[in-house]
């Protein structure tokens, strides 16, 4: 329950917010699971609001975010998890989550956003800093990985 | 049978993070309190201790909140002049001496031990303080910390202690688990553990001097070596703390002191930094607090207050008296001292360790 009364935001930024949060969510759900990732996102983001002036000034803003996202997100020693019990009308595989959460973390942002996505390995790069080859790398490791995970046989 | 995989990853992660809308970002920033911004190398540092978890200072009765106000961070969409210009981190340790090493261009000591001490104030209060020994040899480093939060917002202090170690690109962890006593805790995560890095004394001052521009305070005898100590006049010169990951930019050196021995060697080293924010109170109406940014007026529910600063994992919110904006002065102290540079550590594998797989 809440009130506002405000002007409107500025446009670059909400425009920012249209073009980055969803890349940013999805690699920062991918790699630190549904609650983290969502918190750590809004935090990032958060984040460029307070540093717009700033930040608008940046070749790659999002890159830029997303190593905000990762430096500020607390550590926390435990499993990665993907918890999709409360899920109604799942369309994956049941094992997927589990396998999924067996990846290493970059897997898990580069198999989520190349493979789920459809981002390309040059996007994925700029985001994490990453060169597009690695990118790759860590992308098609992490498909085979899920994919025997999921018992899938055939040839990539 | 990969497209079923891509949609079942999509489907997957679509349906377990619902979007970000910017009214979320705007609460969220805004109950993000003075204090919120420290603590942000903590990542980087892998096991630092456990944060003080967010509390109002209001208990969640409207009438309560009439006479509270609870300090928030200033922020707006609405072309705002004034915002935080960033801040010290409460434990700059290791993100500060890598950014001496990084910044500055300053060569990394290959062994050694560093001792840091640090403390942390707002608007003169102070927000924490402690201390850590870093010991490094090669690849391999131990940092003993601890940490003392004093009490505030009704929450008593607390100190703390824990260990981070890497050893051959293993990381490993002394520090309550869930057992809530301290035990060795072994990270197989094989990625993104906490780094750390030491600038060479032996080069810094020969790096620093020129743009610091050293004037001599005095001399002092520390460990029985008299030392000559220098005091920087031009801090503005000195590279900027805005590029680093886990130091908030527009951050400033305010002071640079060094201590040298006869050889230009540095022995210590003490920094000051600054940051003011701007904070505003909450005022409550009706069931209701008012969150006064510039430009940008909010009344939200105190228990939605309460809900974001308890997620926002941040240090308490602090009562303040004042009914509108006043700026605040976030001012940390950090010395650094110099040990045993050169000189080879041995840094093992703590005997018995609990492996877990953290979170990179």
């Amino acid at each position: 329950m809440q009130q506002t009364i405000d002007a409107p935001p500025r446009p670059a930024f909400e425009a920012f917010v249209r073009d980055v949060e969803p890349k940013l969510r999805r690699a920062l759900v991918a790699a630190y699971g549904f609650e983290d990732g969502r918190d750590a996102t809004a935090e990032a983001l958060a984040y460029a609001w307070e540093h717009w002036e700033r930040l608008s000034h940046m070749a790659n803003a999002a890159g830029y975010v997303f190593r905000v996202a990762q430096s500020r997100r607390p550590r926390a020693l435990r499993h990665v998890a993907f918890d999709s019990t409360a899920r109604t009308e799942p369309r994956f595989e049941p094992g997927l989550p589990a396998a999924l959460a067996t990846l290493t973390l970059h897997q898990r942002i580069a198999v989520v956003l190349v493979h789920g996505y459809g981002y390309t390995l040059r996007e994925v790069a700029a985001l994490t800093g990453l060169r597009p080859t690695t990118v790759h790398t860590h992308a098609r490791r992490g498909l085979a990985r899920l994919r025997n995970a999921l018992g899938v046989s055939d040839e990539l | 049978m990969n497209s079923e995989i891509s949609d079942g990853l999509k489907d997957l992660i679509e349906g377990g993070a619902t979007p970000i809308t910017l009214a979320e970002l705007e609460l969220r920033a805004a109950a993000r309190p003075a204090s919120a911004q420290r603590h942000r190398s903590d990542a980087r540092l892998g096991a630092r201790l456990p944060r003080r978890p967010a509390r109002l200072a209001v208990t969640g009765a409207a009438s309560a909140a009439l006479a509270a106000a609870v300090a928030l961070t200033a922020t707006s969409l609405t072309g705002s002049t004034v915002t935080p210009s960033a801040g010290p981190a409460a434990i700059l340790t290791a993100a500060m001496v890598r950014h001496l090493a990084s910044e500055s261009r300053l060569a990394l000591a290959s062994a050694g031990r560093a001792e840091v001490t640090y403390r942390d104030t707002q608007a003169g209060v102070v927000q924490d303080y402690g201390s850590d020994d870093i010991t490094f040899s090669g690849e391999n480093w131990n940092d003993a910390f601890s940490q003392t939060l004093p009490a505030a917002a009704g929450q008593p202090a607390e100190t703390e202690f824990a260990i981070n170690r890497i050893v051959n690109g293993q990381a490993y962890y002394y520090i309550k688990g869930q057992t809530n006593k301290l035990e060795w805790y072994h990270d197989t995560n094989p990625s993104n553990h906490p780094q750390v890095s030491v600038p060479d004394p032996r080069t810094a001052l020969a790096v620093l001097k020129p743009s610091a521009r050293f004037e001599v305070v005095g001399y002092q005898t520390i460990g029985g070596i008299r030392l000559e100590e220098l005091r920087a006049t031009a801090v503005s010169q000195l590279p900027s703390l805005g590029n680093m990951p886990d130091i908030q930019p527009g951050e400033q050196i305010t002071s640079l002191e060094v201590w040298v021995d006869r050889h230009g060697v540095v022995h210590r080293m003490s920094l000051g930094l600054q940051q003011t924010m701007i904070v505003y109170p909450l005022r409550g109406i009706a069931g209701k607090v008012r969150i006064l940014s510039r430009g940008r007026v909010r009344a939200i529910t105190l228990q939605k207050i309460e809900e974001l600063l308890k997620n926002s994992r941040r240090h308490p919110a602090q009562s303040v008296g004042a009914s509108s904006g006043r700026r605040e002065v976030q001012v940390t102290q950090l010395t650094v001292s110099f040990l045993d540079i050169g000189q080879r550590e041995l840094i093992t594998v703590p005997a018995h360790s609990i492996p877990v797989y953290a979170l990179g």
